[in-house]
C-alpha cells in the first residue's frame, strides 16, 4: 500500500495539474515508465507501444479535469486508459483483418512484476554510470548490436560486452538492494481490479 | 578470464533476447548458471526498456498541448515559424552545457554522418533552438573556428540573478555585469564555452518603443560614439594641398577662375558662393601639382593683387596660352642668368604670372 504522505503527494500534483495544465509533466515523470511497461507487455513492437503511450497521455491530459480522486492511485486511472486504448486498437486490427468477433489474446492481468518491479529496473537504468547507461540503452531500448554500439563508442566488441555485463549486474545488485529496502507493495496485487 | 567468458555467454542470451522473446529453455535457464540467470531475467525485462528520445519527444508534445489548454482563447500555438540554428565544435557537450546552464530539455538528436549529430533539437523554456556539430566541408562551422559569431542570443528569464550565477558555474563567462538597463530591463552578458554570447534579462518595467526612445535620449551622453560616427583619422594635410596654398583674393573671383582654366590649363575642384548671392565665398582649382584658392572680394578681404610663380614645362606655349586667354605681356620668354626660360603676365585685376622652366643649373 502507498503511505499517506505519499498519497497527499501525488494528489497535491494531481489538483495542481488540473488547476494549471503545465503542471502534468510532474504527473508524467512519475507515471510514463508504469505506462510504457503495462503497453509494451501486451502489444507486438515497439512502435505500437510508443504510439499507445503517447495516446494514454493525451488522453489523460486532455480528460485530467474530469478526473476525481477517489484514493486509488493516479496510475490506476491511467492504466485504466491504457488497457481501454490496447483493447480498441487490437479490436481495430481484428476488424482490418476481418475478423471483427475474435477476443483480445492477451491477459490484462496487472501483477507487481509490471506496476512496481519493471517501471523501477527501467527508473534504475538512468541512475547507471554513463558508459554502461549508454551500453544498455543502445542494447535493449536501441535494439544495436554490439558491434554497432562498439562502433559508435569507440569500443571494442569484448570491452562493450564487459559493460553490459556490469551494468546488468549493478542493476540486479540495485533491484536487490531496493527490495531489501522496500519490500515489494501490496498494492500491486490489488491492482488487478484495475480494468473492471 | 572467467568474467569475459560470463560476459560472453550473457551477451549470447542478450542477443537471442532482442532478436525475440525468450524461449522456455532460456526462461528456465537450464544451460546457463544462477548468477547467468538472474541477469538474464533482467535482461529480459529490459527488452521493454523504453527509448529516451521518445519519453522526451513525448514530454515536449505534452508540455505544448497543455500549455495549448493553459490559453486556450488566446492563441493556436503553432511550430515556431523562425528558429537559430547553431553550430558547434562538439554538440553533445553544448547540449549538455544548456541542460545545466539554462534548464534546456532535449528534444531529439540524429546521429550521423559518423559520430556526429548532423541535427538536434533543443527547448529552453517556450523556444526551440536546432543545433549540429561542425561540417566543414558543408560551410557549417561554429563560433571557435570563425573566432567569434555576429549573433547575440538573448534569453528572458524570472530571475537573471540566479540564472546567471548558474551558467558560469555551469561554464559560462561573464561578457558585461548584469545591471539595471534604460530599456526596462536588467540584463547582463555571457559568453557560453562554444563562443555564443547570450544576454540574460529580466524584465523589470515593460515600455512602449516610444519611452524607450525617450530615456534612451536622456542617458545616450553616457554612451561611447558609436565607431562609425567617429570622424576617420585623416592626414593634416588634405590630399594635393602644400603647406602653403596661395590665396587670390580679387574683385570677380568667377571669372577668375575661367582666365586661370583658359590660361594655364586650371581644373576647378571646389565652388561655394556666399549665401543668396553669386558672389564666391570659397573656390579651389588645381593647376599642375598645386591648389589655388580663390574667393570674390568682400569689405572684410578687399581685393589684394599678389603674383604667382609657375613651374611648367614650355613657358613659351603657357605664355602663348595666357596671352590668348586675355593676359596682358609683362616680357616675353627668354633664357635668364638664373637658369630658367622666364616670361610675365599679369590678368585683368592685377596679378603677376612668372612663368619658367628650369633649363639649367647655375652655381652662384
Amino acid at each position: 500500500m502507498k503511505d499517506r504522505s505519499q498519497d497527499a503527494g501525488e494528489r497535491r500534483l494531481v489538483e495542481a495539474a488540473q488547476k494549471d495544465p503545465s503542471r502534468f509533466g510532474e504527473l508524467y515523470e512519475s507515471n510514463f515508465e508504469r505506462v510504457y511497461a503495462y503497453i509494451a507487455r501486451r502489444v507486438e513492437n515497439r512502435e505500437e507501444a510508443q504510439d499507445l503511450t503517447a495516446e494514454v497521455f493525451h488522453q489523460a491530459l486532455a480528460n485530467l479535469a474530469r478526473f476525481e480522486w477517489r484514493g486509488l492511485p493516479f496510475a490506476a486511472w491511467l492504466i485504466r486508459i491504457a488497457s481501454n486504448a490496447i483493447a480498441d486498437s487490437w479490436k481495430s486490427k481484428a476488424r482490418e483483418q476481418g475478423n471483427p468477433s475474435a477476443d483480445e489474446p492477451l491477459s490484462h492481468d496487472v501483477g507487481a512484476d509490471e506496476l512496481e518491479h519493471r517501471p523501477r529496473l527501467f527508473c534504475l537504468v538512468t541512475t547507471l554510470p554513463s558508459d554502461q547507461r549508454r551500453v544498455i540503452e543502445m542494447r535493449f531500448a536501441q535494439e544495436k548490436s554490439i558491434r554497432e554500439i562498439g562502433k559508435e563508442l569507440g569500443r571494442t566488441d569484448g570491452a562493450v560486452k564487459q559493460l553490459q555485463f556490469r551494468g546488468l549486474e549493478a542493476l540486479r545488485a540495485q533491484l536487490d538492494t531496493s527490495s531489501r529496502k522496500k519490500p515489494a507493495r501490496k498494492s500491486a496485487s490489488k491492482s488487478g481490479g484495475l480494468n473492471g | 578470464m572467467a568474467k569475459q567468458n560470463l560476459s560472453e555467454q550473457l551477451d549470447r542470451i542478450v542477443d537471442a533476447l532482442v532478436a525475440g522473446p525468450p524461449s522456455a529453455s532460456q526462461r528456465r535457464g537450464t544451460k546457463a548458471g544462477a548468477k547467468l540467470q538472474r541477469l538474464a531475467t533482467i535482461a529480459a525485462r529490459l527488452r521493454d526498456l523504453p527509448r529516451e528520445d521518445f519519453r522526451i519527444r513525448l514530454k515536449t508534445d505534452l508540455e505544448r498541448r497543455a500549455s495549448m489548454a493553459s490559453k486556450p482563447a488566446l492563441a493556436i500555438e503553432v511550430r515556431q515559424t523562425a528558429t537559430p540554428y547553431l553550430c558547434f565544435k562538439d554538440a553533445p557537450a553544448a547540449i549538455d552545457f544548456y541542460k545545466r546552464a539554462f534548464g534546456a530539455t532535449e528534444v531529439m538528436r540524429l546521429v550521423g554522418p559518423g559520430t556526429k549529430i548532423g541535427h538536434a533539437e533543443i527547448r529552453i523554456g517556450n523556444s526551440t533552438i536546432y543545433l549540429s556539430d561542425e561540417f566543414p566541408e558543408y560551410g557549417v562551422v561554429g563560433p571557435q573556428a570563425l573566432g567569434g559569431s555576429p549573433v547575440r542570443m538573448d534569453l528572458r528569464v524570472d530571475d537573471v540573478d540566479a540564472v546567471a550565477a548558474i551558467a558560469v558555474a555551469a561554464g559560462a563567462k561573464e561578457v558585461r555585469p548584469i545591471q539595471d538597463q534604460f530599456y526596462g530591463m536588467r540584463t547582463g552578458q555571457f559568453e557560453d564555452p562554444f563562443g555564443y554570447v547570450w544576454n540574460i534579462s529580466t524584465v523589470k518595467e515593460e515600455m512602449s518603443g516610444a519611452e524607450m526612445q525617450k530615456r534612451f535620449d536622456a542617458v545616450k551622453d553616457s554612451f561611447p560614439t558609436p565607431a562609425e560616427e567617429k570622424p576617420p583619422a585623416v592626414a593634416p594635410i588634405r590630399p594635393g594641398f602644400h603647406t602653403i596654398t596661395p590665396y587670390l583674393i580679387v574683385p570677380g573671383a568667377a571669372a577668375m577662375i575661367d582666365f586661370v582654366k583658359q590660361a594655364f590649363g586650371a581644373e576647378e575642384v571646389f565652388r561655394v558662393n556666399v549665401p543668396g548671392t553669386d558672389k564666391i565665398m570659397h573656390a579651389e582649382v588645381r593647376i599642375g601639382d598645386s591648389m589655388l584658392e580663390l574667393a570674390d572680394a568682400s569689405e572684410q578681404y578687399p581685393a589684394r593683387p599678389c603674383g604667382m610663380h609657375l613651374y611648367v614645362p614650355d613657358t613659351d606655349a603657357l605664355y602663348e596660352r595666357a596671352v590668348k586667354a586675355g593676359a596682358k605681356s609683362v616680357r616675353t620668354p627668354e633664357d635668364t642668368p638664373y637658369g630658367d626660360r622666364s616670361a610675365i603676365v599679369t590678368d585683368a585685376f592685377g596679378n603677376s604670372w612668372f612663368i619658367a622652366t628650369h633649363i639649367k643649373d647655375v652655381k652662384f
